[in-house]
């Protein structure tokens, strides 16, 4: 893991890596907060294959449908603009 | 009880499948090449053998009763009998029972006939063979009630092919289960007992519900 | 009789169902997003590591929302199909033709995030137990529908035969929800019932249900879009198709006294 060096530490980059604090239980339940990096989260802990595939497949599939039936509501839409409007001038 | 309207039914589907004997004999055919393609396409040795027995034999019965049972309505709706056995004064429930009955004696019976004879093939001893017949005995019937609706639904569709197969499915695959855990049970030495008593009240349940429902499908069709 | 029966037979018209849609809509798309967003800030940020599962827990945030929309949704169809068959109401078979292809979503996002969660936790993708398989039967069950209504040519025949498979296959939806208690196999007994409340941490429980909701919300929406545009398709020559395809026709020029005027 690819960490900034103690003395390059300003204000905003010291930040930017430290932008998640995630809650970590030990092994009696207790909440302790952890800071964690992009990379770390990014990874969560050697299962973010499956996590982020999981989560990616089903936003996926759901963006895909939702965007299939608007066109599919539009274009009856238009078609009928164009068959029933047309008597209506 | 000669000339009862539901006798004559039974012995005209018989008469008719008699009649076109290569039909019947297709399936059971069809039923024994199947059968022969597992140890041909898997393996031959009799340890694999023993282990697939029960699937083989059940997928391949699976098979041969559902294909069968596709053209069962379609031939009666198309030359209009069909529309006239339901605005006969007797049950359309029990109508549709017989008939599935008659199927079931042409296309499931020899198969369950046959069985003990393929089982010793496979390399299963005395009782397993006997819990394989008796499972398909209770088996072959669910599938053939079960079919019925589905024949009844697609009847007369063009190329509606394995579409019966597709529809009925999440239906079969219980009783697949149940019918090879019987025999894998046996072959583990543990009772099939409640195997084979589920897969008796599956056919309780279906000789009671599945007529029902498939002559609500035949009024659907013909309507 | 009395006024307030009439009402819900109102949107049995096709013309009021899509005008109500219209309206409820936005809000529906608006639901959904602020409730997902809640929901999986809570589930990344908030839900602390499992100690025993790690991270690959929270897959859990989308796959139990996913398992129960998809029996929830068969359930709905159920309904509609039993509605169809027994009252011959079109509108409730339309509804049930637009919420199958939802519903096969939901079932097979439910076995894909599931098998990406057996694999890290309990080292595999797929078991032939009840509960898995159930679900899977739950997709053909979808897809037969689905099927046997597009393959039968008149419209009313295949309506009709496809709400009774429906009806059919609605034996599987109890056999899914017990088997885990029937059968001890893989898949783990439930964390969540009505009566005996919830036995895992309130900020996962809080995530699952944000999302749960908004995949409720998500589902209604595109149902209903995909709905109106089965309507429209079924009733292109009715006068209340004309009369709104001509009020929306005049809504880009800004004429305000035409907008949405549907007859009633």
């Amino acid at each position: 893991m690819w960490r900034r060096p103690a003395r390059c530490r300003s204000s905003s980059s010291y930040r930017a890596n430290r932008i998640f604090r995630a809650q970590v239980s030990d092994r009696r339940g207790q909440a302790e907060v952890k800071d964690m990096s992009v990379m770390e989260f990014l990874s969560m802990g050697g299962h973010g294959p499956y996590i982020w595939g999981s989560y990616g497949v089903m936003a996926l599939l759901m963006i895909i449908e939702a965007r299939q039936v608007i066109a599919r509501k539009r274009k009856a839409l238009a078609l009928q603009r164009s068959i029933g409007y047309g008597d209506r001038s | 009880m000669m000339g009862h309207p539901l006798y004559v039914l039974f012995r005209r589907d018989l008469a008719l499948f008699l009649r076109r004997r290569q039909d019947a004999m297709a399936i059971v055919g069809f039923f024994l090449v199947a059968v022969a393609l597992f140890p041909l396409g898997i393996s031959p040795e009799p340890e694999i053998l023993r282990t697939i027995a029960p699937g083989a034999v059940w997928i391949a019965a699976l098979f041969s009763t559902v294909l069968a049972l596709e053209r069962l309505f379609s031939d009666d709706l198309a030359d209009g009998t069909l529309e006239q056995q339901l605005l006969s004064s007797q049950p359309q429930n029990v109508m549709v029972l017989v008939r599935l009955a008659a199927h079931w004696l042409v296309t499931g019976l020899p198969l369950v006939l046959l069985s003990p004879v393929i089982g010793l093939q496979f390399g299963l001893h005395g009782e397993e063979v006997a819990v394989l017949a008796l499972s398909l005995l209770l088996g072959t019937p669910v599938l053939v009630l079960l079919g019925g609706i589905g024949a009844a639904l697609t009847a007369g569709l063009h190329g509606s092919g394995g579409l019966v197969t597709l529809l009925l499915l999440p239906l079969y695959v219980p009783v697949l289960v149940l019918g090879t855990a019987a025999v894998s049970a046996t072959m583990t030495q543990t009772s099939p007992e409640a195997h084979l008593s589920l897969l008796g009240a599956a056919l309780l349940a279906a000789l009671v519900l599945a007529p029902w429902t498939a002559a609500a499908a035949l009024r659907i069709t013909t309507d | 009789m009395s006024d307030k029966r009439v009402q819900w037979f109102k949107f049995a018209s096709p013309g009021n169902f899509f005008a109500l849609v219209e309206k409820l809509l936005p809000w529906l798309w608006a639901a959904a997003i602020i409730s997902t967003v809640a929901g999986l800030y809570i589930g990344f940020f908030v839900a602390p590591v499992d100690y025993q599962q790690g991270n690959s827990y929270r897959i859990m945030f989308i796959h139990v929302p996913a398992a129960w929309m998809s029996m929830f949704i068969y359930f709905i169809l159920a309904v509609y199909a039993f509605i169809t068959l027994v009252w011959r109401i079109k509108m409730a078979d339309v509804l049930a033709v637009s919420l199958a292809p939802t519903g096969a979503l939901f079932t097979f996002a439910a076995l894909w995030t599931g098998a990406l969660w057996g694999r890290p936790t309990w080292g595999a993708y797929w078991v032939w137990d009840a509960r898995l398989t159930s679900e899977l039967l739950l997709l053909f069950l979808y897809l037969g529908y689905m099927a046997l209504h597009a393959a039968i040519p008149d419209r009313q025949r295949a309506s009709r035969a496809a709400s009774l498979l429906a009806l059919v296959g609605v034996v599987n939806l109890p056999i899914i929800y017990f088997s885990v208690k029937w059968w001890n196999t893989l898949h783990q007994g439930a964390s969540v019932s009505v009566s005996k409340g919830a036995s895992m941490d309130s900020r996962m429980l809080a995530a699952m249900l944000l999302l749960s909701f908004a995949c409720w919300m998500y589902a209604i929406a595109v149902s209903l879009t995909r709905a109106q545009a089965e309507t429209l398709d079924r009733e292109r020559g009715a006068t209340w198709a004309s009369s709104l395809a001509a009020a929306q026709a005049k809504e880009p020029e800004g004429d305000v006294e035409t907008t949405g005027e549907v007859p009633v």
